[in-house]
């Protein structure tokens, strides 16, 4: 399956949930879940969800934090 | 004498006017002093995508909770903006995601039309504050001067306008001072933050004298040689000329009219006699 994860090709070899993705792709950073909020093919999806949210392939995510701004 | 008024915005009272970015400063520390020198009650911040490693994020997002929490008698607040979207959709997502991560429904909504100019689109912007205002969000449109478009911010529930001094980060200035006072006579009842242009002290506090409510700012501070003493000196204008407005000032004339005494004047002769 090949998704799109903040504008960059990935290949996912098994079936995932959006909470399993994100955990994977928070272990690469220092952030945690809650610094984090996430858009799939640029429609908001609420925390909560997270879990029952099955990525699809094609599927664009977009994973935001924080960053100074004016 | 007056005492100085507070801003009323969004239901929340605040002592002031100085709005300020993040962005754009030599370090965080600089930013942090800078933000304190100007005393600002809110600051704008934005969201991009996390990338691995991704430390300075952490810094900054606690910057951000020290800022709400460590000033309880001064109530500080985010603003989180949507800059870099083009569309209503684009700028509705990034709210959302604002919302959810910031714990506010205060959103700075940035539509942007044109790359050159970042001039927003008013015809996306409109849209985007329509939908916003209906899912509960306190919109601070940042629109350009043009009185018919704030009018249509208005009548689609936006109860703050952000109309630009000038073009982001160009330091101009007040650039139509003709279109900003026809703004603020024909809205006078609405909180009305001159956002984004200004370059220097004078720029915001001439935009303080014309009876807007607030200013917003970030390059002029952060790109400064000495951000901090910049940071104050836009507080020092910012005050100035709120008093000033609020104190009334003289009507302009075209004659010369002494201010000295006339009656009495030495060496004076009546070419009558």
């Amino acid at each position: 399956m090949q998704i799109v994860f903040n504008g960059e090709s990935v290949q996912l070899t098994t079936p995932c949930n959006l909470l399993e993705l994100l955990e994977r792709k928070l272990s690469d950073t220092h952030a945690s879940l809650e610094n984090v909020v996430v858009a799939v093919n640029q429609d908001f999806v609420h925390r909560h969800n997270y879990q029952s949210f099955n990525v699809s392939d094609g599927d664009m995510i977009e994973m935001l934090s924080a960053v100074v701004g004016g | 004498m007056k005492v100085k008024s507070m801003l009323n915005i969004a239901d929340t009272l605040l002592e002031s006017r100085f709005f300020i970015g993040t962005a754009l400063y030599d370090s965080p520390a600089i930013m942090q002093q800078s933000i304190e020198a100007a005393e600002s009650q809110v600051v704008t911040v934005s969201l991009r995508r996390q990338m691995a490693g991704g430390s300075d994020n952490q810094v900054f997002w606690k910057f951000l909770q020290s800022f709400q929490q460590e000033n309880t008698q001064r109530k500080r607040h985010i603003l989180p903006n949507t800059a870099g979207c083009h569309t209503a959709k684009e700028a509705i997502t990034l709210s959302c995601m604002a919302r959810e991560l910031f714990k506010t429904n205060w959103i700075k909504l940035e539509v942007i039309g044109d790359d050159y100019t970042l001039q927003p689109d008013p015809f996306e912007l409109v849209d985007a504050a329509k939908e916003l205002v209906s899912q509960g969000f306190e919109v601070f449109p940042y629109c350009t001067d043009d009185l018919v478009l704030c009018e249509k911010l208005l009548s689609v529930g936006c109860k703050i306008l952000m109309p630009w001094g000038a073009p982001i980060g160009t330091g101009k200035g007040l650039i139509n001072p003709y279109a900003l006072e026809t703004l603020r006579k024909r809205i006078p009842d609405v909180p009305l933050v001159v956002d984004a242009g200004m370059g220097s002290p004078s720029h915001a506090a001439q935009a303080m004298e014309m009876g807007f409510d607030a200013v917003l700012l970030n390059t002029a501070v952060a790109k400064a040689q000495d951000s901090v003493a910049m940071a104050r000196a836009f507080k020092l204008a910012i005050e100035a000329g709120r008093l000033a407005f609020e104190a009334g000032g003289m009507v302009q004339q075209d004659r010369a009219n002494a201010s000295t005494p006339v009656v009495g004047t030495p060496f004076w002769h009546n070419n009558d006699c």
